[in-house]
């Protein structure tokens, strides 16, 4: 198996005062080594807090309740803090969507590229910062000597984004979480950071897991896009399938709504409504409020993640479950 | 930098001017003290003859004028007590006043920064509780009546430290524990806030996400953040370790410059007020003008302008 | 079958939502009450204290005045040697010390808000004048308020104390005039930002005058700020007082202070302990309830500094 991180029923829940959210709803999916997957869907669908619950950063009152996550043959939801500490960062890396608070504004960038050196490469301080200073000129920072010795104020916010992209990369990591790495950013900034991404990842050969609710960001560099909405993967395929022949209704409509102007002539298409409160998530399929082609079934009773015919990709949709199955199912409730 | 320092010291001359008159003022309010220096026989003439010879008769401005030039010699007067130089009898107290400042504010930062960032990484637990709770308390215990409790506890009915004076190290315990209180109740409360706002920054998740250990993520990338709040409070609580210092040598009977300003006041000693007032003053004039240079210099988003 | 009820009855939907809401509404105002728990147990102890002080004559056992010379040093009624004729026990005259107790609540309460107006009219009017005029009168009035920062309140008292003849009105004034540049400050930064507001702008182009802009525009919008500061200081200013009692330089005897009677009691630390510690815990207990008061106010009026 070439399989680098398997994601089992994954269920991360938050016990509010407000009652419980279940933001990762038995989420399922694996990553190739090498490949760069995507996590794709609006902001509250739980993309973001299942890369933290696969780093296991998720803070209280947040907690992962269920599932399991197979990295290299240990499953990350049971290792020691400890042990977890040494895959952090070392093993698995992460670069979060705003290079403004990402970096710690006290602490020179130079000292902040050393100490994950020093910590999981065990390197002296000499070597860490010879080392930094070639990250940085490797992530396509000229003055590489200069910035080592700068605070993160004075960089701007493409730089520090190179920052966090040397910080990540320089312990070889096997993954790459990038929690909407270019969301920050101007265009054509995006543009560079992507490409720089793209190209590292390629020469350490790095998987990445690719958090973004931009489907551009997605065509640029993923290899296979996973479809999240409301805590529930929905869809899962390669991109080129992805883009070309979407099954499920709200994939359909994600992209008619990022299509650009010139393609699509007539009315913007976009989702009507809203993405359902996780704390009160509507029966059957949590997309039927929403969903311009809903059946009575949808209302009733939650589809389930299917592989479809002859192919690795899933979807989450009575559309494409067999017809006569989901009648009986139907009957049975 | 050094446009706003000096801009940040130009400042300071109008307030001590404003101190002076202050301090002058009340000498004038309160009437002439040559009364006081004659003895209680004295004839009209005799009275009317001193006043004059220290010009007492003349109009305020120029008296205050003489007042200011006599301050620039370091003349204050001298003390209707002791007959000596009010300022100098001043600077002799300050060191033990100092002492027990300083004892205060180390026992103040001993017992507020871990409690401050223990209680901030473990929110909603007993720690947290005993935290806000202390920092509540240290605010609305009255330290003179703090001070009578722990010489009642630990030298009346313990016996295991001294009720007061100094001499030893053990002398300093009790006072310092005293005035401590209060700032740290202060520092507490600043540190817990400071440090539950930074646990919660987007680049603590950074460091944590690096596989760093919780302990350098909390000192080295959290508290590195609140020590520039945490460093800034402390000294500008300044002035009200002064404050309270006052009562708390009375207390413990502390040769300090509170014990010397309490007698002046009983004494009506004015000499002695007036230096220790234009001292104290411009000893906290000092510490907020460093404060504010050195918070500036060490938070580097900060820019001079 | 619930799912079909719902969609064939739109009335039971509505009820149904109709319930839910009233319930949400009801638990966010329990977890609220819960949340200020701190805020009524202010609001409790504030008010007792009132009550406490307003009803002194009728609450108290005793004369807290009469010196009983049979009745000296009693301890109080859970001590050997003490009686269910005096609770708390009698001091070093032999008065009860209960009922001095609840007589000295009303130094406290008079000097705590009284100097606050005091400081509150004076700190409240530089701050708005300050703020509003800007330029020199501003720089004016910051240096001002520099130095009286520059002095600690409890020194500037007693400078003033030196020179005036103590007693209950000099001491509200004193502390009053020593704690204005609180206000001030705050006062002062608020209206930098009112008056650059359109409708302070507004008023100004078309030539209301500079004083009902004030008292019209800007101060109502500065009140609650000033509230919840102002009952903050009043526990400042209770325990300045009982400072300046028990040094013997506030509140004069016979006249009942906390302060006063922790000073006499404090002569008899060795023997007697119940002289100092009661009028300590009345203090503590008596800012304590305002401070919570306070911030439970801050919080309430003022959302902006919540959690800090």
């Amino acid at each position: 198996m070439n399989k680098l991180l398997e994601v089992n029923q994954l269920k991360t829940y938050f016990f509010t005062d407000n009652g419980t959210i279940p933001s990762v709803d038995g989420v399922s999916f694996s990553i190739d080594k090498g490949q760069t997957t995507a996590i794709v869907g609006e902001s509250g669908c739980g993309k973001s807090v299942t890369s933290y619950s696969i780093m296991r950063l998720v803070d209280s009152p947040g907690k992962i309740v269920n599932g399991e996550v197979q990295f290299e043959g240990k499953d990350l939801t049971k290792v020691t803090e400890k042990e977890m500490r040494t895959v952090r960062g070392n093993e698995i890396s992460m670069i979060f969507q705003e290079p403004l608070t990402s970096l710690n504004p006290v602490i020179k960038i130079g000292n902040q590229l050393d100490e994950i050196l020093i910590l999981h490469q065990k390197m002296s301080r000499i070597k860490a910062k010879k080392q930094s200073i070639a990250m940085l000129q490797k992530v396509g920072i000229p003055r590489g000597e200069q910035i080592y010795r700068s605070y993160p104020h004075e960089l701007s916010g493409g730089m520090r984004q190179r920052v966090m992209i040397a910080m990540a990369l320089s312990c070889n990591p096997k993954l790459l979480i990038a929690d909407e790495p270019t969301t920050a950013l101007d265009v054509t900034i995006q543009a560079q950071i992507l490409k720089l991404m793209k190209k590292l990842t390629e020469d350490y050969q790095t998987s990445i897991l690719l958090i973004t609710h931009d489907l551009g960001v997605v065509a640029e560099i993923a290899d296979r896009v996973i479809v999240m909405y409301s805590g529930q993967v929905v869809e899962e395929a390669d991109v080129f399938t992805l883009f070309a022949n979407p099954k499920h209704p709200y994939t359909r409509g994600l992209l008619a709504s990022t299509l650009q102007l010139d393609e699509y002539k007539g009315n913007l298409d976009t989702i009507q409504g809203n993405v359902p409160s996780p704390s009160n998530k509507p029966t059957g399929c949590y997309f039927h409020p929403r969903c311009p082609v809903a059946k009575d079934i949808c209302r009733k009773e939650m589809p389930q993640l299917k592989n479809l015919e002859q192919t690795n990709n899933r979807v989450r949709c009575w559309l494409f479950e067999d017809e006569k199955e989901g009648l009986l199912h139907a009957e049975n409730a | 930098m050094w446009k706003y320092f000096i801009r940040r010291l130009l400042q300071v001359p109008p307030v001590i001017f404003i101190i002076t008159l202050m301090i002058f003022g009340l000498v004038y309010i309160a009437g002439d003290p040559v009364l006081m220096m004659l003895p209680a026989d004295a004839t009209p003439q005799e009275i009317q003859q001193l006043r004059h010879a220290l010009g007492f008769d003349q109009p305020f401005y120029i008296q205050f004028g003489n007042y200011i030039m006599d301050l620039l010699r370091g003349d204050f007067g001298d003390s209707y007590q002791y007959g000596e130089p009010a300022l100098s009898l001043v600077l002799e107290r300050l060191p033990a006043t100092l002492e027990l400042a300083t004892a205060s504010m180390i026992v103040a930062i001993i017992i507020a920064i871990p409690l401050g960032i223990w209680s901030a990484i473990k929110p909603n637990t007993f720690i947290d509780l005993f935290a806000t709770g202390f920092s509540v308390l240290g605010k609305a215990i009255p330290n003179f009546w703090l001070g009578i409790m722990l010489i009642l506890i630990f030298a009346v009915n313990l016996h295991i430290l001294p009720v007061s004076g100094t001499g030893t190290w053990w002398h300093l315990v009790l006072p310092s524990i005293t005035l401590g209180t209060a700032m740290s109740a202060e520092i507490t409360r600043l540190v817990r806030s400071n440090m539950l706002e930074i646990m919660s920054q987007d680049f603590i998740r950074t460091a944590r996400s690096k596989g760093l250990t919780s302990f350098i993520v909390i000192f080295k990338h959290a508290f590195r953040n609140s020590l520039v709040p945490v460093i800034t409070i402390t000294f500008l609580q300044a002035a009200a370790l002064v404050g309270g210092s006052l009562i708390t040598e009375m207390i413990f009977a502390w040769p300090g410059l509170g014990q010397l300003i309490i007698q002046a006041v009983y004494e009506k000693d004015l000499p002695i007020i007036q230096a220790a007032v234009f001292v104290t003053a411009l000893m906290i004039i000092l510490i907020n003008l460093l404060t504010d240079v050195l918070y500036r210099i060490l938070d580097p988003r900060i820019k001079f302008n | 079958m619930e799912a079909n009820n719902a969609e064939l009855s739109p009335y039971h939907v509505d009820k149904k939502v109709k319930k839910s809401m009233k319930n949400n509404k009801y638990r966010t105002y329990i977890k609220k009450l819960i949340k200020s728990k701190t805020g009524i147990v202010g609001f409790v102890l504030v008010l007792s204290i009132c009550f406490i002080a307003m009803l002194a004559p009728l609450l108290a056992p005793y004369d807290p005045y009469k010196i009983n010379a049979a009745q000296m040093l009693i301890p109080p009624v859970w001590i050997d040697g003490g009686t269910s004729n005096h609770i708390l026990g009698t001091d070093n005259l032999g008065r009860d010390i209960l009922s001095r107790l609840i007589y000295g609540s009303r130094i406290s309460i008079i000097v705590g808000i009284l100097s606050v107006v005091v400081a509150g009219f004076i700190g409240v009017v530089f701050g708005l004048i300050a703020g509003y005029y800007g330029g020199f009168i501003d720089t004016v009035v910051m240096r001002l308020v520099d130095s009286f920062l520059s002095v600690p309140t409890i020194l500037f008292c007693l400078v003033f104390l030196t020179v005036l003849n103590p007693g209950l009105f000099t001491l509200i004034f004193v502390i009053g005039v020593t704690s204005w540049v609180m206000y001030a400050r705050l006062v002062r930064g608020e209206t930098l930002s009112i008056r650059e507001r359109e409708y302070v702008k507004a008023a100004r182009t078309i030539g209301v005058s500079n004083l009902k802009i004030i008292t019209r525009h800007i101060f109502p919008n500065v009140i609650s700020s000033v509230i919840v500061i102002s009952t903050l200081s009043v526990a400042a200013s209770i325990i300045t007082e009982s400072s300046l009692s028990f040094l013997g330089l506030g509140i004069q005897p016979p006249t009942i202070s906390w302060g006063i009677m922790l000073s006499e009691g404090r002569e008899y630390i060795a023997t007697s302990w119940w002289l100092s510690t009661f009028p300590g815990i009345a203090i503590t207990l008596t800012v304590l309830g305002i401070i919570f008061l306070g911030e439970w106010l801050r919080d309430v009026l003022d959302p902006r500094s919540r959690g800090m």
